[in-house]
């Protein structure tokens, strides 16, 4: 079975999205901005951190491992060491994605077997569009029914 | 410099490191200290046979040098702590967060242990400083415990490390996150 996390990330802060079977996450996630995962598709694994010992079933944290060799910060610098796990702001990650405790257990409870390739982790950046482009440059030319209206240079 | 020489350098930094904090110390353990020069070459250690062994090997590799310094075994704080000058330097955030919270209460536990270490391989301020900064406001914990435990720390900080090492000190003692 394979699985298929979505992470598309805002100003500060972004929303996670999972679904399998009856799990449906669609939740808030968090960052620290300055060591950004580059936007691209890793192979995750469902673990658990092997020195934090507050997981949410009283074992090691639960977390999605992103492997091996990620970039990040878009200069060409990779790191090893990023996960998925859980944590209430970006105070919580030194470059990890982190999200509220229960959904992250929730999610990582539907994944089987662990300690597997079996997820598609897909961070996007989202575009703003706001607004559409002006039609005309107001200030050079005003157009009217009498017209187009004199350059004032 | 040849790749021999590179990591020859670096085994001689690994064993220096560990017995200058106590003469008597043993060596580390050939096959750790492998591992992180392999780390600080940027290659995944060759003891693991696949990118997800490498992972939790190296979790592995800190909790047994975690242990061996909250137990005051010779020479493991010291691998410790460079230990997580090699995380920083890489940004292995999964290391660094654990590092984050670790360190402060071994520095409590015996802060002239960690000082002793930092005096003797100063290098090593810049990332141990900055893992005692980073415990106060991470992780939902407090950051209005900072600046008590700055003025506890800052004579006994002055007094251990030299002057540069215990100026940087103190400049990433003050900075919250």
């Amino acid at each position: 079975m394979s699985y298929t996390i979505n992470v598309v990330r805002k100003n500060g802060s972004g929303t996670l999205t999972f679904k399998s079977g009856s799990v449906d996450i669609s939740e808030t996630c968090w960052w620290d901005e300055d060591v950004v995962i580059d936007a691209g598709t890793y192979t995750g694994y469902a673990t658990r951190m092997a020195n934090k010992t507050d997981g949410t079933d009283g074992g090691n944290r639960e977390a999605i491992w992103l492997g091996l060799n990620v970039p990040y910060n878009g200069d060409g610098s990779t790191a090893n060491g990023f996960f998925i796990h859980k944590g209430t702001n970006a105070g919580w990650s030194d470059g990890c994605i982190v999200m509220p405790g229960a959904k992250v257990y929730q999610m990582w409870s539907e994944i089987t077997p662990k300690e597997t390739g079996n997820i598609s982790v897909v961070i996007t950046d989202e575009t703003v569009k706001r607004g559409r482009p002006q039609d005309w440059d107001c200030t050079r030319y005003m157009h009217s029914s009498w017209g187009t209206m004199p350059l004032f240079e | 410099m040849t790749a021999q020489r590179l990591i020859g350098c670096a085994v001689a930094l690994c064993l220096s490191l560990s017995s200058a904090s106590a003469q008597e110390a043993p060596p580390p353990d050939a096959a750790d200290a492998v591992e992180m020069i392999e780390l600080m070459l940027g290659r995944v250690p060759a003891r693991h046979e696949t990118p997800l062994a490498a992972m939790h090997g190296l979790g592995a590799l800190y909790a047994r040098l975690h242990a061996g310094a909250r137990a005051d075994t010779p020479g493991d704080l010291g691998l410790w702590i460079l230990l997580g000058d090699i995380a920083l330097r890489s940004s292995d955030a999964g290391l660094t967060q654990s590092f984050a919270a670790d360190l402060l209460p071994l520095y409590r536990q015996d802060p002239d242990a960690v000082l002793k270490v930092l005096s003797e391989a100063p290098w090593l301020a810049t990332s141990a400083c900055h893992y005692l900064s980073a415990y106060f406001g991470s992780e939902d914990r407090p950051e209005a415990n900072r600046a008590p435990f700055l003025e506890a720390e800052r004579n006994r900080i002055r007094e251990a490390l030299p002057g540069p090492a215990a100026e940087t000190c103190f400049a990433a003692l003050s900075a919250s996150l």
